[in-house]
């Protein structure tokens, strides 16, 4: 999966490169618009994150660009206005994130863009455990583990942030999508179901004061 | 109402009323006179008559003829040929005549009596007067047909209401006319001010002549220029506002993004050493960024805020004591600072004119190569004082020159990053040149350098 990064910032840049890369993206970063223009010209890639204040060529302009090359672009930017989004959704963009975002967001983000363009990934195989996100079954060794929707929810976001602490409030914000209010039962009982269901025990691993983490 | 109309109104009334007095006097004035003019001839045919009577008693009285009644009646006779002739005895009895007495003549009495009595047989002056002949006592009563004045009178009453009516049409048709030419300046300015109103802010009522319109015109337009511009200036504050707002959020935005950012990432991964140094030395660099931002925008703000605390301040001293403070930083850029600035006074901040020319100088030392030269210079020239910071760096291309000192802009942004440069230092040198009534013009040549200059005027 190619992706290329088009932020002027230098470190925002680095940090978003960094996050994609540990999933297992391709990426390329251009620091200016008229750079990003000679990537896209010269590759092809798979989606394509855009600041819209950039040196040179501007992000709407890219934009009008990418939407011939049939490309899904994400707008990762700090106007922040109603105005401002919708402008940017309008020119064709797939999404629209605002800075600061968190990288578990963007991630997400970035899967369901993928997925709408049937680009994501369908299957994950962790382990003994087969997750098909189009049907959405979960097999273990074969056999089929029936989970609630919130339990597949869960057990999707440990996979796609594998090795990656999780904090509770993250784990709420991103499957209850509510603001977390400090109540750690609901997760902790999800967790453990899921632990029980997929007998990942040990696998599923709880880091002390913050969450939890998925090594496998 | 239209103005017009309300012109045409109270003018017609004016003419009507004139007119209908003139006129009325007029015909009132000539029916007298000719009325006074065949009372005399009355008076005169009466006088005739009772002489005729008196020649003709002389004559009867030659001719030793009696004087009875029979006798005066055929005088009456004779002398009534073709005249509307009474006569009365003393009593008022009618003697002789061929037309009814009027209930008014009846006592004798000395005295000529004058009557105009209108009635339905027609309007008549009657001229009674006394005739004495022998010893009787008569009276004698003419009767004149006036009705040809009545009708005189009352046909050029007639004829004038039409010459009436005709001049009140022609002068009010004449009047709204010109009414109307008079307010179509008016109406013109009227229309003009609402397509203004309507949002055609560039629009102006066209000016003819130089009557009390044509200024009230002229003064509209100086209003409507005065208002427009005033609200050109609104308009460009609030969005200048608008754009301080907008670069203020996205400047602090970038470094929390990279905060917030690797620090999730530092949290929630296991990093190799070099990862947590790179990710630690970032969070540590944009947490830098954003203290001289804020740093940079609490001056801009307090500078606008505080009083002024001027002072008489000698140039020279404080150069000596700017170029003290910036030796170190001079020195760690590798970079010299020649000051040639002249002695003089100015009323002046010493502190934000400090400031000011430490901006200056930084961002010259931004601009050069290590080992260049910055150069402070300040004299007196016509008048004012005249402080100027001259660098051989990179220079600012041509068209970026105006929009420099605005708040956030930076010409080079990465290298303005790298410098932790907010693009704030400009806009405050500028505040504080126009705290104190002074200048700011930047020029500037790309890859040769820039000179900025500060012209402030000199304490009395």
């Amino acid at each position: 999966m190619k992706v290329l990064i088009v932020e002027d910032e230098r470190p925002i840049n680095e940090l978003i490169e960094m996050s994609l890369s540990e999933r297992g993206y391709l990426c390329d970063c251009a620091y200016d618009g008229i750079t990003a223009a000679d990537f896209l010209q010269e590759n092809s890639y798979d989606l394509v994150l855009l600041d819209i204040m950039l040196p040179g060529v501007d992000g709407y302009s890219l934009i009008e660009y990418i939407r011939t090359l049939d490309t899904p672009a994400i707008f990762i930017t700090a106007k922040s206005s109603v105005e401002d989004r919708v402008k940017g959704l309008r020119m064709g963009a797939d999404d629209y994130i605002t800075k600061p975002f968190a990288i578990v967001e963007l991630l997400a983000r970035v899967e369901t863009v993928l997925r709408r363009y049937n680009k994501g990934e369908q299957r994950y195989v962790v382990g003994d455990v087969t997750i098909d996100t189009v049907s959405r079954t979960v097999l273990k060794a074969g056999t089929p583990v029936g989970l609630t929707l919130k339990e597949y929810e869960v057990l999707l976001l440990f996979v796609r942030n594998r090795h990656i602490a999780l904090f509770r409030e993250t784990i709420f914000q991103r499957v209850w999508q509510s603001d977390y209010l400090g109540d750690t039962r609901t997760i902790d009982l999800h967790v453990r179901r899921l632990r029980k269901k997929l007998g990942w025990e040990r696998e599923l691993k709880t880091v002390y004061k913050i969450g939890y983490r998925l090594e496998i | 109402m239209r103005f017009a109309l309300k012109i045409v109104c109270v003018s017609i009334m004016a003419v009507a009323l004139a007119l209908s007095l003139g006129a009325a006097m007029l015909v009132q004035l000539s029916f007298e006179q000719s009325l006074r003019r065949e009372t005399q001839r009355a008076l005169d045919e009466q006088s005739l008559i009772k002489m005729g009577f008196e020649t003709a008693a002389v004559t009867y009285a030659i001719q030793d003829i009696d004087l009875d009644l029979n006798t005066v009646l055929s005088i009456a006779e004779q002398l009534g040929q073709g005249r509307a002739l009474a006569l009365l005895d003393e009593q008022g009895q009618m003697l002789y005549g061929h037309f009814q007495i009027p209930s008014l003549f009846g006592a004798a009495s000395s005295n000529r009596n004058l009557a105009v009595l209108r009635g339905s047989t027609g309007d008549y002056l009657y001229v009674c007067g006394p005739l004495v002949l022998g010893d009787e006592r008569y009276q004698i009563l003419c009767r004149t047909d006036i009705r040809d004045l009545y009708s005189q009178r009352d046909s050029l009453l007639a004829n004038f209401l039409g010459i009436y009516a005709a001049v009140l049409g022609l002068s009010s048709l004449l009047v709204f006319g010109l009414s109307v030419l008079l307010t179509r300046p008016l109406s013109r300015l009227a229309r003009t001010s609402r397509q203004i109103t309507g949002g055609q802010y560039e629009l102006r009522a066209a000016q003819r002549g130089s009557d009390e319109v044509a200024q009230f015109t002229a003064d509209f337009n100086r209003m409507t220029d005065a208002l427009v511009d005033k609200l050109d200036e609104l308009a460009q504050a609030v969005e200048q506002r608008e754009t301080f707002v907008a670069n203020f959020a996205h400047e602090l935005k970038t470094p929390l993004t990279s905060i917030i950012g690797y620090a999730d990432v530092l949290r929630s991964q296991e990093l190799s050493k070099e990862r947590i140094f790179r990710c630690s030395n970032t969070i540590f660099n944009e947490g830098r960024r954003l203290e001289a931002l804020s740093i940079k925008l609490l001056e801009l703000m307090v500078v606008g805020k505080q009083e002024l605390q001027r002072k008489r301040v000698n140039p020279r001293l404080l150069a000596q004591d700017l170029e003290l403070s910036l030796a170190p930083l001079l020195q760690t850029s590798h970079m010299a600072l020649r000051v040639r600035v002249q002695d003089g006074v100015l009323l002046a901040d010493p502190d934000l004119l400090k400031t000011l020319l430490y901006n200056l100088i930084d961002n010259a030392r931004k601009a050069s190569e290590p080992g260049s030269e910055i150069l402070l210079h300040g004299a007196i020239r016509d008048n004012r004082y005249i402080f100027s910071v001259a660098d051989r760096g990179r220079g600012i291309p041509k068209v970026e020159i105006h929009k420099i000192t605005q708040a956030f802009y930076m010409v080079d942004k990465s290298r303005a990053r790298a410098q932790n440069g907010a693009g704030l230092g400009l806009a405050l040198c500028e505040k504080i040149a126009q705290l104190h009534g002074g200048r700011l013009s930047i020029q500037s040549e790309l890859g040769k350098g820039t000179v900025v200059r500060l012209v402030m005027e000199v304490a009395p």
